[in-house]
């Protein structure tokens, strides 16, 4: 009775599993495609403050409502700024709100779904609930009420809102994910073996589960970029900067649809489409590797 | 307990679930404006200072006094915030959801029942539609051979038109079908046109319906096809069909199993897509002009009226959850692995 097992031993380590993994997920298209497309955007955003042609995108430069030409690339607004340079430093804040919203949605999903899952009872019952009942209730409805008292926030503010309503989805996919985990024999012996809950979480649960919050961390981001974009297009965004979608409420407010000033708004529609669907695109990517009964379908 | 049927338990948990849900989520609505260090009655006299003033009228500090506290009597915003809440269940119990700000002197009540008709003559044919389209296309696409150019070229095209967001499709239609092309107005809705049962009326509103209902339906579309493709795919690698197809069964036959099996999720999609749907033609209703809840919402909230917004949110938690809880009751009459689930517990 007294004879313990033998330690399980490791049937791969850790680049025996992350070495091919990477691999599959280099040759999978729709990352690649996504990941590139992401990151050339995020480049242009963080280059913006170096290469826009106007470092004060709100300063006037010029007449009203030029079309495309050599002196400015893309045009200028109704109120004679540099289109590019708007772009530039819209994508660049947009993208900041979106990351860190998406940042604090997982943080809080991934907490919630965790706890609850392996805990399980009252604990678990009431962080479910709670996460059902966001996740029915119209969360957008959710951000307006918040943001329409929060007038103007900054920034960062507006990512700590958005992120403050995000988190759902994530929260239940951890949870289940946790739930199935729980009791998977590998635990089971490890929790024999004498090891600590902890140790167990970090060693044996959190490589199964770093998949899981890669993919649910690509797709908060999505839905944060949609909430910022909705948000500031609206006319609830923050003053005194550009954003996306702040770019698309001005242009939209100041006619630019009726006159077919389209180089006002095409620009940011490009440049939200191109983000929104490579995220989606990576997403998918990394759901084909990570689960191989997707693959070859 | 014993003598209800199994089905009228779960209908009737359900429904005490929903309940619960629904109280919860109106709490957040009433008190995340008031945990918020903002005072309600100093952004009305604010926003009603700047109207007056934009107005040409000046307001004398006896007015602007009696503002204040007529103001606070209509917030009832005086009372002990216990107190208030307790006022807030009372009136909601009596359908009344307090004075708006953006719109004074009319009522959210008023408001909101005169943009309600025109969301639900927009959400609910565009959201059918797709769903419906959108599941007869991805059920044919998953059910042909994956993985070919076609395939990968429709799932690239659908992907990209599952992530637009409402209104920026609505952007590039307007530019395509009003700027260019002439076909329709450029905004959904003109006032001048009194809402009426004649046919000017509903040639006029139709024509401005038409761009929004579009934009709404074309990118629920995505999703569903993307969906229906995925599930198809999963029941065509799964035994029975397997065993099916060794028995010899006809194709369409098969077909239709798979449908069937696959079918149930996207039932369950649907509910849930229901809020994302109703948040997202938010913004598509304010660019577009279009007279629904959303506009509402647009106009309330660059307003600083979260009685408004607070009101829309009740209102719209309400049909939302209610949806949700027809499709939950509806899915265990239709899955028969629910049914004995039921049975069993």
């Amino acid at each position: 009775m007294s004879r313990r097992l033998p330690r399980p031993r490791r049937a791969a380590g850790p680049r025996g599993v992350w070495g091919p993994l990477l691999g599959s997920l280099v040759r999978e298209k729709f990352f690649m495609g996504g990941l590139i497309i992401i990151l050339a955007v995020a480049l242009m955003g963080l280059l913006a403050p170096y290469v826009a042609p106007s470092k004060n995108f709100l300063a006037t430069v010029g007449p009203p409502n030029q079309p495309p030409s050599l002196k400015y690339p893309l045009g200028t607004t109704g109120f004679g700024q540099d289109v590019l340079s708007q772009l530039l430093f819209g994508t660049r804040n947009t993208l900041f709100v979106a990351t860190v919203a998406a940042l604090i949605a997982s943080l809080i999903g991934l907490a919630l779904g965790i706890i609850g899952g392996f805990l399980g009872g009252a604990v678990d019952a009431v962080f479910n609930f709670l996460t059902n009942t966001f996740l029915v209730i119209p969360t957008f409805t959710m951000l307006l009420l918040v943001a329409t008292i929060v007038k103007h926030p900054s920034l960062q503010l507006e990512a700590i809102i958005i992120g403050a309503f995000g988190w759902p989805w994530g929260a239940r996919a951890y949870r289940s994910f946790a739930l199935s985990m729980r009791n998977r024999d590998y635990v089971t012996v490890a929790r024999l073996n004498g090891m600590s809950g902890l140790n167990i979480a970090l060693t044996e649960v959190l490589p199964q589960m770093l998949p899981y919050i890669a993919i649910m961390l690509v797709m908060t981001l999505n839905g944060s970029l949609m909430a910022d974009v909705g948000l500031d297009a609206i006319g609830l965004g923050p003053g005194n900067t550009i954003t996306l979608g702040l770019m698309l409420n001005y242009a939209w407010g100041w006619g630019a649809l009726v006159y077919n000033w389209w180089w006002w708004w095409l620009p940011p529609v490009i440049v939200i489409i191109l983000v929104a669907t490579s995220l989606t695109a990576v997403a998918m990517g990394m759901d084909r590797v990570f689960n191989p009964r997707l693959r070859g379908t | 307990m014993a003598s209800l049927s199994p089905f009228v338990k779960h209908a009737l948990y359900k429904a005490l679930y929903y309940v619960l849900t629904w109280f919860v989520a109106v709490s957040f609505a009433w008190f995340i404006p008031r945990l918020l260090p903002y005072n309600a009655v100093e952004i009305t006299v604010a926003s009603m200072e700047r109207s007056l003033t934009a107005g040409g009228s000046m307001i004398s500090p006896q007015e602007y006094k009696e503002m204040v506290s007529y103001l606070e009597g209509l917030f009832g915003a005086n009372e002990p915030l216990w107190l208030q809440y307790v006022n807030f269940w009372k009136n909601l119990f009596h359908g009344n959801l307090g004075p708006s700000i953006a719109f004074f002197p009319a009522t959210v009540n008023q408001v909101i029942a005169r943009s309600l008709p025109y969301d639900l003559i927009l959400i609910i044919p565009s959201t059918v539609v797709a769903w419906v389209i959108g599941n007869i296309i991805g059920a044919q696409v998953g059910y042909r051979k994956t993985g070919t150019l076609t395939d990968r070229a429709s799932m690239v095209a659908f992907v990209a038109l599952n992530n637009i967001p409402f209104f920026v499709l609505g952007l590039i239609l307007i530019m395509v079908f009003a700027v260019e092309l002439h076909w329709v107005p450029a905004t959904g809705y003109t006032y001048s046109a009194i809402p009426r049962l004649s046919w000017t009326y509903i040639k006029i509103f139709l024509k401005h319906w038409i761009m929004p209902f579009l934009s709404v339906t074309l990118v629920s579309l995505g999703g569903w096809v993307l969906g229906m493709r995925q599930l198809i795919i999963n029941e065509k690698n799964s035994d029975y069909m397997n065993y099916g197809e060794a028995l010899g069964l006809r194709g369409s036959i098969l077909a239709r199993y798979a449908m069937k099996n696959a079918f149930l999720p996207q039932i369950t999609g649907l509910a849930l897509s229901l809020s994302t749907v109703v948040g997202g033609s938010y913004v598509l209703e304010f660019i577009f002009g279009y007279p629904g809840m959303g506009y509402i919402m647009g106009v309330a909230a660059t307003e600083n009226d979260y009685l408004t917004v607070a009101g829309v949110f009740v209102v719209i938690a309400t049909v939302v959850l209610l949806a949700n809880y027809i499709v939950d009751i509806l899915y265990s009459v239709l899955d028969p692995r629910v049914r004995a689930a039921e049975v069993g517990a």
